[in-house]
């Protein structure tokens, strides 16, 4: 198995390349979800802008990565960050502020109506509302919002080595360019397997948070 | 406004690029729709739900495997050229064109099976005149997602050597040539939201039309 | 007490609560009837401000809603609505703690508090810990009763709370609620469509038809004398067989004056039928020495016996009704025995009187009768 032994042999290469791309997404997924979340929270209030913006966001997520990163490499190059983990960073930002953004609003706008007309008929303000109520009822929903956008830009991710990004597309692109199977297949596999346990995390959390109170 | 000219003198490559751009994407997307759809179809049958759910939740896995390491990966095996391009792009629209034909049609209310079988239809019957017509909105949302899929990876098929817009992309990067960069990436964004767009608006009829359906069904319901 | 003064809420040109005025005493359930789009909602939700009215004023223990603040005036009061609206992401404990948190509580005495109301609506304290989804649907209202009680406020705003309950549990709840009334005295606003319910829980009854109130009195008052034909026909043409619900036996036996000829059991059978020709009764009743009631005799039977002592024929006394049942009971042991006049018999087993078909009829023709309520006990 050459694979295999080209992987063992090189565990410190595909580690590092995978703690690197763990990063990339993270620092770019935790701006995302910072910034997602809020902007869900305020459009959720505000039905015909949340359809203006979230049409915007699915429109620019059509755009293939590569061609964003292609859109956004001159733009950079101004500031000198053309290449390297910048554009990925901005490219994985923006893919998914669409499933944020677009699941903290739809979770928000299906909390049950009787729900919220109790809570403020028992004295809640907006605010206690929202933070007692309406969002840990969202939360199991703005989480698969998460889960989306982590699963979907850890491939995103693995493209932007092509920009110079690092991570474990590294692999992938050297495995391509050099014709070498080996580099090929546990760049591919690695970056997998990265993405299915990424998923199956979100998902352990996603259940953590949704108690049987949710199947309501 | 040098760059400009520039750009619009790739217009005879850009051409060239977009057959075979197009020919990628054209007989992947289609392969895929062929083949997935019969396939939710089957899945969905009574006979086979208790495969089904497994197969499932393998695609739900398989879905989350990068295109870029399903088109790798699919070079290791096939080499190189426009054959594993197009068995690449094909695997990764299938997923969820599966999913949601199966989806669409395992949700379909109970009661509107019953009636169907309740007023003599056959199995062939039911489907043709009950269940896809009720699940297509669900069916077709799952083949508008495959082409996103497919049209954002299809750029990286030039990785495998087969050619189209992403030519232009990787080149342009590996010369650093931003124009001729661009002039890919605004070809295949371009693609990308006309695409996209005839769908959603293909969509959005059969969501109205949809609607009716899920009126009728309710009316059912409430009978 | 709720005071409403010429409240009016105006949606552009229709008017949903039409200059409406009455008052709400407190510790009285007033039932707010009508059929749907009537305004009886509207005007609830006017008292918490969940809807700002448009003109007129609203008092609530004296103070006009106006100079609260909204979500001050909503903690003070409390509110049911029959959708539940338990927050599926809390605890029963949680559900039950929310205003009292809102308020401040200590967590302590804010838990306690969740404990003894479970107690209170006669549900397990093991509840406590369970999520809403966890629990049957009587439970889940239940709790939302409690829940609007936690922070003991002095009034209650309730939406049909017991609309989506199944009939039978229904009936249960609603009669758990009323024993719960007798002890703690809220004012409540209870909003209905069922004129049943309305008649079994409200103290009194406020019909409100295109937002105007037509009628508002008690519920025999409105059973007696409607208002109006639409009142008349939405109280329901069988609203003397309704008011048979509102009247106890004691009404009865209040208005038939207490002409009550027993038998001893040594006493003759022509005695007997000649005492039942002369009161016109078709049966009388026995009393043994200690003058309980033991059996009752028959005309028939003592005209085709003849001769003989009483008890060698009498009967066993049917099941008796009591002072405190409703006239339905009492005429309903009239149908059933065959019977011109029921014997009452009391707690202690003594004969209290007959309540017979005379009895009924001046009892009903009384005007404005006593219902039996939580204001009158």
């Amino acid at each position: 198995m050459p694979i295999l032994s080209y992987a063992l042999d090189n565990i410190d290469l595909v580690l590092r390349l995978a703690g690197e791309h763990i990063l990339l997404v993270a620092v770019a997924l935790g701006g995302a979800v910072l910034t997602g979340v809020p902007l869900g929270i305020f459009l959720a209030r505000r039905p015909a802008l949340a359809g203006g913006v979230v049409g915007v966001l699915s429109v620019l997520t059509t755009v293939p990565s590569i061609a964003l990163f292609g859109l956004l490499l001159p733009v950079l190059a101004v500031i000198g960050q053309g290449i390297g983990p910048v554009p990925a960073m901005i490219a994985v930002f923006l893919y998914a502020q669409l499933p944020i953004v677009r699941n903290t609003v739809t979770a928000l706008a299906n909390v049950d109506a009787s729900l919220k007309d109790a809570a403020t008929g028992m004295g809640m303000t907006r605010r206690q509302r929202l933070r007692r109520v309406e969002l840990p009822l969202a939360l199991p929903v703005i989480l698969a919002g998460i889960r989306t956008a982590l699963v979907t830009n850890i491939g995103v991710m693995a493209i932007a080595a092509y920009v110079g990004a690092g991570g474990l597309g590294v692999l992938i692109s050297r495995g391509i360019s050099q014709s070498d199977p080996r580099q090929l297949v546990v760049g591919a596999v690695a970056v997998s397997i990265l993405a299915i346990l990424a998923d199956l995390a979100v998902l352990l959390v996603q259940r953590r948070f949704a108690p049987m109170s949710i199947r309501i | 406004m040098d760059w400009l000219g520039e750009l619009v003198s790739y217009g005879p490559d850009l051409w060239v690029l977009a057959q075979r751009h197009l020919f990628l994407v054209g007989v992947s997307m289609g392969l895929a729709v062929l083949v997935g759809v019969p396939l939710g179809i089957l899945l969905s049958r009574a006979a086979l739900r208790r495969v089904a759910e497994g197969a499932m939740q393998a695609l739900n896995v398989g879905a989350t495997v990068p295109t870029l390491a399903v088109l790798a990966l699919s070079m290791s095996v096939l080499g190189i050229g426009i054959a594993p391009a197009i068995f690449g792009l094909w695997l990764a629209t299938l997923l969820p064109v599966v999913r949601n034909t199966y989806a669409g049609l395992a949700a379909l209310p109970p009661a509107l099976l019953d009636a169907a079988d309740g007023m003599g239809m056959t199995g062939g019957q039911r489907l043709r005149r009950v269940e896809l017509p009720n699940a297509m909105p669900v069916i077709f949302a799952g083949i508008r997602t495959g082409a996103t899929v497919n049209i954002g990876t299809a750029p990286l098929a030039s990785l495998i050597g087969a050619g189209g817009f992403g030519d232009l992309i990787f080149a342009g990067i590996q010369l650093y040539d931003p124009i001729m960069m661009l002039a890919g990436a605004l070809a295949t964004a371009a693609l990308a939201l006309v695409v996209d767009g005839v769908l959603a608006s293909i969509q959005r009829g059969l969501a109205a039309g949809g609607r009716r359906e899920a009126a009728g069904s309710a009316l059912l319901q409430a009978a | 007490m709720i005071a409403f003064q010429n409240v009016t809420k105006r949606y552009g040109e229709t008017k949903a609560v039409d200059d409406v005025s009455f008052d709400v005493p407190s510790g009285e359930i007033c039932v707010l009837l009508g059929p749907s789009g009537c305004g009886k909602t509207t005007l609830m939700r006017m008292v918490n401000r969940l809807i700002p009215k448009t003109s007129g004023r609203i008092e609530v223990e004296g103070e006009s809603i106006d100079d609260l603040d909204p979500v001050q005036l909503r903690r003070r009061i409390g509110y049911v609505i029959q959708q539940i609206g338990l927050f599926p992401n809390m605890t029963v404990e949680e559900n039950i703690a929310v205003v009292p948190d809102l308020l401040g509580w200590k967590r302590a005495r804010s838990r306690a508090r969740a404990g003894e109301l479970l107690e209170m609506l006669a549900l397990d304290p093991a509840l406590l810990s369970r999520y809403p989804a966890e629990l049957s649907g009587g439970q889940q209202q239940r709790v939302g009763v409690a829940r609007a009680l936690a922070a003991d406020p002095p009034v209650l705003l309730m939406d049909e709370p017991f609309g989506a309950i199944d009939p039978v549990n229904r009936a249960v709840i609603q009669e758990e609620f009323l024993a719960l009334q007798r002890r703690l005295q809220k004012t409540v606003i209870f909003v209905s469509h069922d004129i049943d319910e309305a008649l079994l829980l409200g103290s009194r009854i406020a019909i409100l038809r295109e937002g105007r109130l037509v009628q508002c009195d008690t519920p025999d008052v409105l059973l007696q004398r409607p208002a109006d034909p639409f009142v008349a026909s939405f109280v329901g043409e069988d609203r003397v067989l309704r008011r048979l619900r509102l009247l106890t036996v004691a009404d009865a036996l209040a208005a038939d004056p207490p002409a009550a000829p027993t038998l001893q059991p040594n006493d003759r059978l022509p005695l007997a039928a000649a005492m039942m020709e002369e009161y016109g009764q078709n049966d009388l009743v026995v009393l043994g020495e200690d003058g309980r009631a033991t059996g009752l005799v028959r005309l028939e039977e003592a005209r085709r016996q003849g001769e003989g002592a009483v008890r060698d024929h009498m009967e066993p006394l049917p099941d008796p009704v009591r002072p405190e049942d409703d006239l339905r009971a009492a005429a309903s042991s009239m149908l059933v025995g065959g019977l011109t006049a029921v014997p009452c018999i009391d707690r202690n087993g003594r004969f209290a009187g007959y309540v017979t078909p005379g009895g009924i009829a001046r009892a009903l023709s009384r005007r404005g009768g006593r219902r039996p309520s939580i204001a009158a006990e």
